[in-house]
């Protein structure tokens, strides 16, 4: 078994909501993955890198109808929820990854280094297209989804990190080397808080 | 450090069927909702929000919110 060629396999989420951790622990794990360091090198807020192509502006190509997602078939990649509508109909395995809000907030608005003056409306706004990607995948016929949540991780990775290893039908991962990133995240985590 | 904005809610009691009630807590696993309460609760608030029509969908003005974000956090151009 395995990661099938005939499949797309994506991560997904709200944007800060745990999409690179996921990516991470995917790595860790020896699950082919796709990404291009290049253009968004790893920073203070990813300290381990995007795990993206094209710097993250993979929702422009697919907005456009012209990523090509054939070329990563049988790897895992990024997409946040936004260019999950946009999404042509194909074979899809997605792992979603959902976070509680205030911290994407917090998170969202550390990385633009300002403090949003409409949260509450942009709370609603994402909370809403959080909401409308979840039913897509939960109603298209050319997707399986696992929905994972990241606070969850960080508080049980080995039965997650199972689950996970399930779902992609990936047997020989090595489960010590993923839990190793989650335990990671909960470090960087406490030594932000402490700060 | 933000604190939790979510306040304590007054809870009635309702019963449900045990046989109901094991599936309701197999899909919540399924989507890693904590509880099975929980996702009835969820279940029931897209329902109410449904049938208010409260607009609740993504609306052109949501998503250009969500664009003007996204370019800020350099996820599109």
């Amino acid at each position: 078994m395995g990661l099938r060629n005939d499949t797309n396999y994506i991560v997904s989420g709200l944007e800060r909501s745990g999409t690179s951790m996921i990516m991470q622990i995917l790595y860790a794990g020896g699950v082919p993955i796709a990404f291009d360091s290049g253009s968004r090198p790893p920073d203070e807020n990813n300290p381990k890198g995007y795990f993206e192509l094209e710097g993250g502006k993979v929702i422009n190509r697919l907005m456009e109808g012209t990523f090509p997602l054939e070329k990563y078939l049988g790897k895992f990649i990024k997409i946040t929820s936004f260019g999950m509508r946009f999404l042509p109909e194909g074979n899809y395995k997605v792992i979603y990854t959902q976070r509680n809000i205030e911290e994407v907030l917090d998170s969202m608005e550390k990385m633009t280094k300002k403090e949003e003056d409409s949260r509450n409306e942009i709370r609603e706004s994402f909370l809403k297209l959080d909401r409308l990607v979840k039913e897509t995948l939960r109603n298209r016929k050319d997707i399986d989804c696992l929905f994972v949540n990241y606070n969850q991780i960080l508080k049980n990775p080995e039965k997650n990190i199972k689950q996970i290893r399930d779902f992609i039908k990936e047997l020989d991962v090595d489960l010590d080397k993923m839990a190793e990133c989650v335990d990671q995240t909960l470090y960087r985590n406490r030594e932000l808080n402490n700060s | 450090m933000k604190g939790k904005r979510t306040m304590a809610k007054k809870k009635k009691r309702i019963s449900v069927p045990v046989s109901i009630f094991k599936q309701i807590e197999k899909l919540a696993e399924k989507e890693n909702i904590e509880s099975g309460e929980e996702y009835i609760v969820k279940l029931l608030e897209k329902k109410i929000k449904e049938e208010q029509g409260s607009g609740d969908e993504f609306s052109k003005e949501d998503e250009e919110k969500v664009k003007k974000r996204l370019k800020a956090l350099g996820y599109m151009d």
